[in-house]
């Protein structure tokens, strides 16, 4: 059902896109490329599967990243984790380990751009997978601790959009999870119960978005500088209801492929 | 201009960034929120209700009153204690606040004198006790010139299941081995079958278990299959008598379960207590910690654990080992079962 869902919405947005705009608009924002960028990321967490208390932390954060111009369409890929020690707010107690990952894969078709090409706008589909593991810590004195996991996958639709300035590029990207599956044990993760049971959520119980605003400057011929930040929020309506927002400023290079260099 | 713009734009978001979002509500800590906490993930986390015949929505009215109008922290971690004992669980128990001794629930049993005596074996019965200080864990002698002894007090920890196989490489030459639970509370789960798995060399399942999955008290997961697997470079295939009494909880009971499947092991003493909930810890708005049972386990042949505990095949009632001080009854009838080949 996932992916009949998934397969039609991408058939919908990418039809969608006027095949006259098309003709004036540049291939894509990114040329055929690959990045590496290094950053902090804050995690702010409250899952009730642990307790109903909001956890914060920071962390170091990695992302990857790699661009392709195919027939037309941008295709754009993403990876990112990181490691968060987070404490609590308002006064709760205990203390989590979370480490956490996330892949991005965006399917883009450049929709219009300004006549000089300084302003490009794009919209596709954009599927993501992202899976947080938990090590709670209680404050009781006796060391206890328990492991909980939330794994999501989802698709929606993606915008891309991207506006030159200062000899560089602002970009900005987005992406909202329209039917997404869920990974969220009902209570702490357990040696006997290891495989993750999928739930399908829509808009309607799982709701947030995820995006990036940044810019970008070619430092020399192949290599251009990035500097982005990003930010993804989630809010899960279950039994255990999850509320997640993960935020992270990125220092990057990207490195263009000769023969696509602009 | 515009570079003016760009910068007090990157400027506010940065500045959006280094904001503390808000995404839950701070907790209320009054008693009466607190009891309602409390209750209500009992509700939605416990897993044995219908084992234990209890209506939680009874409970739930019975004590609340008494919780709101508590006078003092101490009278309220009481009335949520006397609360969590309606369940008769004895994984069920409140940690009121970092230090503190969990408020378990107990049971007249727990008031009579032990039935076991570690210091009489090792003082009458042990001929030979073995190097304790490269097996901190577990205590290993000789009963008898073909018998060796192992002792398990507590399956607490992770990680040192290894010293069984230095246990067994120093009992080289037994035929037969005693493992003795007696008294033992159980502990890590995976810990016990790592032990467990010295004394089989092929994977048999023992049981299974249903993990609370849902809001509803009867939405529990289809059965799980618990199976004990070979573990450890050392194996002992002989006989294994594996002695229990009614102190045998939990993790200790899964050793006892798993070892029942297998065709070289006798268990002898009394049936064991009869605690099988695997418990999660909770946390309340207050800092205070609490556990609750989360699965319901079963005999491969659908007995609930929980309550009935695992008979022995070999029965030494308490009352035979009434002479506490003096001989060990349940080791005594090991020792007469080894000597006639038994």
């Amino acid at each position: 059902m996932f992916v009949k869902y998934a397969a039609r919405l991408a058939l919908v947005v990418l039809a969608a896109v006027p095949a006259a705009v098309l003709a004036q608009s540049e291939p894509c924002a990114r040329p055929t490329s690959i990045q590496a960028s290094l950053g902090l990321g804050q995690s702010d967490r409250a899952d009730a599967a642990i307790n109903n208390t909001q956890y914060q932390g920071r962390g170091p954060q990695l992302s990857l990243g790699a661009a392709a111009n195919m027939r037309g369409l941008c295709l754009e890929a993403f990876a990112t984790g990181g490691a968060h020690y987070l404490r609590p707010l308002g006064g709760g107690f205990g203390s989590e380990r979370v480490l956490d990952g996330r892949a991005d894969l965006y399917l883009l078709k450049p929709v219009a751009s300004s006549a000089d090409n300084r302003a490009t706008f794009a919209a596709g589909l954009a599927a993501q997978a992202s899976l947080a593991g938990t090590k709670h810590s209680f404050a009781n004195g006796q060391s206890t601790t328990s492991r909980y996991r939330l794994g999501v996958g989802s698709i929606g639709p993606a915008f891309d959009a991207s506006y030159r300035i200062l000899g560089g590029r602002v970009f900005a990207t987005a992406t909202v999870p329209m039917v997404s599956v869920v990974d969220h044990p009902y209570v702490a993760a357990s040696s006997l119960d290891p495989m993750p049971g999928l739930r399908v959520a829509t808009w309607s119980s799982l709701r947030g978005g995820s995006g990036q605003l940044g810019y970008e400057r070619a430092l020399s011929r192949y290599l251009t500088g990035t500097i982005a930040y990003q930010a993804s929020g989630l809010r899960y309506d279950d039994a255990r209801p999850v509320r997640a927002l993960s935020q992270m400023l990125t220092f990057g290079f990207r490195l263009t492929r000769p023969t696509e260099h602009r | 201009m515009m570079r003016r713009r760009f910068l007090l734009g990157a400027a506010a978001l940065v500045a959006a960034a280094c904001a503390d979002p808000t995404l839950v509500a701070p907790a209320d800590r009054s008693y009466g929120a607190m009891f309602d906490q409390l209750w209500h993930e009992t509700d939605l986390t416990y897993s044995m209700f219908a084992v234990k015949h209890v209506n939680w929505d009874s409970v739930g009215a019975v004590f609340r009153p008494r919780a709101v109008a508590a006078p003092s922290d101490f009278a309220f971690a009481r009335v949520l204690a006397d609360m969590l004992f309606t369940l008769h669980d004895r994984h069920v128990s409140l940690t009121p606040g970092r230090g503190a001794m969990p408020m378990a629930y107990t049971t007249a049993s727990d008031l009579q004198p032990l039935d076991f005596d570690s210091t009489l074996v090792e003082r009458t019965y042990l001929t030979r006790r073995l190097d304790a200080a490269t097996m901190p864990h577990i205590h290993v002698g000789w009963l008898a010139p073909s018998v060796g002894y192992i002792r398990i007090p507590t399956f607490v920890g992770s990680g040192w299941a290894g010293e069984m196989d230095a246990a067994l490489d120093s009992l080289e030459g037994a035929s037969r081995l005693v493992l003795d639970l007696r008294c033992n509370p159980g502990g890590n789960y995976e810990l016990a079958l790592d032990v467990a798995g010295r004394f089989t060399e092929q994977s048999r399942d023992f049981g299974f278990v249903r993990i609370r999955n849902g809001p509803k008290h009867d939405d529990l997961t289809d059965p799980i299959t618990e199976t004990l697997r070979p573990t450890g470079r050392r194996k002992f295939t002989g006989t294994v008598y594996l002695l229990t009494n009614r102190r045998v909880f939990s993790s200790a009971e899964n050793v006892a379960l798993a070892m029942r499947q297998l065709p070289n092991v006798v268990i002898v003493g009394d049936t064991t207590g009869g605690a099988s909930g695997r418990p999660v810890t909770r946390e309340l708005a207050n800092g205070w910690t609490y556990e609750l049972s989360t699965w319901i386990e079963y005999t491969p042949d659908n007995h609930v654990v929980e309550d009935a505990g695992i008979a022995p095949s070999i029965v030494v009632p308490r009352s035979s080992n009434a002479t506490i001080g003096k001989r060990d009854a349940v080791l005594d009838r090991v020792l007469q079962l080894a000597a006639n080949g038994g």
